[in-house]
């Protein structure tokens, strides 16, 4: 790792150790499951065993008369309550033109279940034992009806057809990029590469769940939830615009600490609004935090989507086109955010290497399984992955090795802005510096050396590589930066840190920036009543869009300082500077500290009534256009023959992120996006059976990275600077879940000796020996 | 068997309460005593994060009945800290190292970590990686988390030294 030396505080790039860790690390953290309020029941949910059936009937009446049971209440009784359907929000209008099925998606269902895990009927009891107990007694009769699981399956001919105004269970089929120039690209092809990779659908599986508490504030007629979220003003928005139906000011929406996210957070859910509407209901708050085999089925996944394409090169193996079509398993219906992954992994098809031209359909399809949302990278992995085993195989056909075909194709600074054949502009950056470092740093020419003693060991070793660019700082943000009346400052934050250590670094950025002392600011964030408007925290957007709305608040404040400051110094404001916290005056001593000028901004005698009250500021951050991190990943692993275990031996991952406000929590994200990218290469997928089953719902079944999984990982950066946003930060915490998997995957196949290509996420030891023995098997045939 | 007063040694100290006989020391720690810094993510004994120390040893408190944790001392991540307020050494090193992201793991860790370092005062990364197989994290990705057992470890050998 490099070598880093932690400080307790300290300004914008420095190792700063992090102000939350005190709280958490002594148990005093406050997580949704920690908050008990006077008189709150518990809602336990009955869910459909069913993953397609017609709901014949409820039968309610034994749990209605169970110990502690305050309320059972079925899809019925919701559709009476008249509150709306969760929406979608999340189809690109430009992309798509409007043409994509929209689904009904009540709170409770009525008529059908459509994937194992449905809710069918929830209990309020006064415990939560008591609401589980009468969650048993509650009969259900249902009408099964034809299933389809699998992407494949979904596509079919014969396939059951889910909703009628859905033909070929197609939810959408969009395109991007110039299929005639693909179409002359191809007909000067020397090589043309066909490949099809196929994703696993993943759990995000945070290791806090979901969990909400609703209350009903009948005196002022308002609704507020508490939930384990990752983006408070969006849960508010789709509650009141959608749901609900009333001005947002009638719902607050809070978080405390949250335990991990990753996409699988980001919006509202059906049992949000459950808590909300039975604790109107009942006039009492009420509690719902699932079971961990109940969050497995209830919660939305991520990933599954195949893609299927082919690459064209010239001679020299430089890529001439690409044509390709992705399609994603969204599940039984479109939750709010099901529409990012699909289209962020279409447009990521550019890649970091020079293509000239492109074009890529891409479709999504409705199964029997749980709706899909955005996972950690969301659609950047996907990308990156059929992007890199395509140059693995395309390597291994013409006779290149892996390295030397990324070398020919990737984009240097020279070649920067440069206009993709899809979608996107990447402003700058040196993606082939980036891969050349790897490349030394990794020793990628001496590999030969280290295989023969892995070979002295028993063991055999490979490696592999992964080169990306990826898009991030998405939307708009905006922070609010406010002087108390003792002088210290407030950053009201519309970003929501759970887990990123925000608060450690916003305090860095004011410190730095208004000369304060790190004590003197604090961060306030996850509270629609406190906070007016925010974007919440994903896709590594919070420190571009977060800290740059924060930069223009503190430019803001600066200025308005200066103001008050020269009033008060009697000077003129051309003659005051402000350095270090202090406005000084010019050719003299007069100096005026920004705390000392904040607290004089409240006085009642002696601050002029036009300067206002107070000292604040808010800044906003439009992510237009948006920034373009990088990397290159290598990874080399030791595969025992015996067993078909897999050793991750030595990890470098050399990144470009602009510029990092934190190098210490940087690493955090760089090694802990790494090991979401190792669980998915080795052990991590969501199964149905062919009945719609989900078999994977404990921590037995879906298998996610142990501590001893985990390489030693030797990481760099080398940035370039972006100059889209005022810091010059580019995105940095989903890096290694988009370079992780191909890298490892190829490692694995060096190792055993198959072809490029032919190994499948996720990668299990039984597949391992399978391919080894076809291998050998192989070798024996040609003596 | 039915409701009956139960009496835990919890960090030092006797506290009396009513448990069920199903009741498991979990909800005891959490909902009877308000010890909330343990975390119930699995309530099955496979992630680790309820993890506390019964008479020194690491025990999911989520598969262990209460009535089976009477008359044993039971230590959580709240006592951790000196009596003065000190940080533990693996407290400290956990916020060195930055070993914490969300913090959802971080008790189940810290406890399991202590009991290694008792059985283990000079442990390899690979023992540490060991003793920690059985407690998930979904955020660090675990290296920081060795590297603050690893450190904690000298701290306290480097302290035990002067002392002796
Ligand atoms: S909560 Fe006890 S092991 Fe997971
Ligand atoms: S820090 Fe989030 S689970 Fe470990």
């Amino acid at each position: 790792m490099t070598a880093l030396d932690p400080i307790p505080e300290g300004g914008f790039g420095d190792a700063v150790t992090r102000r939350e860790d005190l709280r958490l690390t002594t148990g005093q953290g406050r997580f949704l499951d920690d908050i008990v309020l006077a008189g709150m029941a518990h809602m336990a949910t009955v869910r459909s065993d069913r993953a397609h059936a017609r709901i014949v009937s409820v039968d309610v009446e034994t749990a209605r008369q169970a110990d502690g049971v305050l309320a059972v209440l079925t899809g019925a009784d919701f559709a009476a309550s008249g509150w709306g359907d969760i929406p979608c929000e999340s189809m690109p209008p430009a992309i798509t033109k409007g043409q994509w099925v929209r689904t009904p998606y009540p709170a409770l269902l009525t008529d059908r279940v459509m994937a194992m895990g449905d809710l069918v009927a929830i209990v309020v009891a006064e415990s939560r034992k008591a609401a589980l107990d009468a969650v048993e007694l509650v009969e259900v009769a249902y009408d099964d009806l034809p299933v389809v699981t699998s992407l494949e399956a979904a596509l079919s001919e014969d396939a059951p057809q889910l909703y009628e105004n859905a033909p070929g269970n197609r939810v959408f089929s969009a395109q991007i990029g110039d299929a005639d120039a693909v179409e002359a690209a191809f007909a000067k092809a020397t090589h043309v590469v066909p490949l099809t990779t196929r994703q696993p659908r993943m759990a995000h599986a945070s290791m806090e769940m979901r969990g909400s508490i609703g209350v009903y504030d009948a005196r002022m007629g308002r609704y507020e939830l508490t939930t384990s979220t990752q983006n408070p003003h969006s849960v508010r928005r789709l509650l009141a615009s959608s749901i609900l139906k009333v001005p947002a000011h009638k719902v607050r929406v809070s978080a405390g600490d949250v335990g991990g996210a990753f996409g699988l957070k980001g919006r509202v859910y059906p049992e949000d609004v459950l808590v909300l509407w039975a604790a109107e209901r009942l006039r009492r708050p009420v509690k719902w935090v699932p079971t961990r085999s109940e969050a497995f089925v209830a919660d939305f996944h991520g990933r599954d989507q195949m893609a299927d394409g082919e690459m064209a090169f010239d001679a020299e193996g430089r890529i001439l086109g690409l044509r390709a079509t992705t399609v994603h398993n969204l599940g039984c219906r479109l939750g709010p955010a099901t529409g990012v992954s699909p289209f962020l992994s279409a447009r990521m098809l550019a890649g970091p290497y020079a293509m000239p031209a492109a074009h890529v359909r891409v479709e999504g399809v409705f199964s029997n399984t749980r709706t899909t949302t955005s996972f950690r990278g969301a659609g950047r992995p996907e990308a990156t992955y059929f992007l890199e085993r395509m140059l693995d195989k395309a390597a291994a056909q013409i006779g290149l090795d892996p390295a030397e075909i990324r070398r020919r194709n990737l984009l240097t600074a020279d070649q920067m802005p440069y206009k993709t054949a899809l979608i996107d502009r990447y402003d700058c950056g040196d993606f082939k510096a980036v891969f050349e470092r790897a490349v030394t740093l990794a020793d990628w020419g001496g590999f030969e050396t280290r295989r023969a003693q892995s070979a002295a060991n028993g063991k055999l070793r490979g490696q592999g590589i992964s080169c990306f660019v990826e898009v991030s700082a998405l939307s708009n943000e905006r922070m609010e930066l406010r002087f108390d009346l003792t002088g210290a400052a407030t950053v009201i934050a519309g970003t929501f840190s759970h887990g990123q250590g925000h608060h450690t670094l916003y305090a860095q950025m004011v410190q730095d920036w208004l000369g304060l002392p790190f004590e003197q600011i604090s961060v306030v964030d996850g509270d629609t009543d406190q906070v007016a408007y925010g974007g919440g925290t994903y896709a590594s957007r919070s420190v571009t869009v977060g800290g740059s709305a924060l930069r223009r608040a503190c430019d803001e404040i600066i200025a308005k300082g200066k103001t008050i400051a020269a009033r008060l110094m009697q000077a003129s404001e051309d003659e005051l500077t402000f350095e270090k916290g202090l406005y000084v005056r010019r050719d003299s001593n007069e100096r005026m500290s920004l705390s000392e000028v904040a607290v004089a901004s409240y006085r009642v005698l002696g601050h002029p009534a036009d300067l206002g009250v107070g000292l604040e500021a808010t800044g906003t951050y439009t992510a237009q256009p948006q920034n373009y991190p990088n990397g290159c990943h290598i990874v080399e692993v030791e595969v025992d023959p015996d067993f078909g275990t897999v050793t991750l031996v030595d990890y470098i991952a050399v990144d470009d992120v602009g510029v990092a406000v934190n190098p210490l929590l940087l690493e955090g994200q760089l090694i802990g996006s790494t090991a979401m990218g190792v669980g998915q290469a080795l052990i991590e997928q969501v199964v149905y059976d062919d009945a719609g089953q989900q078999v994977t719902a404990a921590f037995t079944e879906y298998g996610v990275p142990r501590a001893t999984h985990m390489p030693p990982i030797r990481s760099e950066l080398l940035n370039t600077p972006t100059d889209t946003n005022p810091l010059g930060v580019k995105g940095g915490a989903e890096v290694g879940t988009i370079a992780a998997p191909p890298a490892i995957i190829r490692a694995i196949e060096d190792a055993i000796g198959c072809p490029s290509a032919s190994l499948t996420l996720p990668t299990s030891a039984e597949k391992i020996l399978d391919a080894l023995h076809k291998t050998n098997d192989k070798k024996k045939a040609k003596p | 068997m039915s409701k009956r007063i139960g009496t835990f040694n919890v960090n030092g100290k006797n506290a009396d309460t009513i448990v069920e006989p199903q009741m498991l020391l979990v909800d005891v720690l959490r909902e009877k005593l308000d010890l909330t810094g343990t975390k119930r993510a699995c309530a099955a004994g496979n992630c680790g994060a309820c993890t506390v120390l019964a008479d020194g040893d690491p025990i999911c408190s989520c598969i262990t009945l209460a009535v089976a944790a009477e008359g044993r001392e039971i230590e959580t991540v709240e006592g951790l800290r000196a009596a003065d307020g000190t940080l533990h050494p693996l407290q400290q090193a956990f916020i060195d190292h930055c070993a914490a992201q969300c913090g959802y793991c971080t008790a189940g860790m810290l406890m399991t970590a202590k009991a290694l370092l008792e059985a283990n005062p000079r442990p390899t990364r690979e023992d540490v990686k060991r003793a920690l197989s059985g407690n998930s994290c979904r955020c660090t990705g675990y290296v920081k988390i060795i590297d603050a057992v690893m450190d904690a470890a000298q701290q306290i050998n480097a302290a035990k030294e002067v002392a002796a």
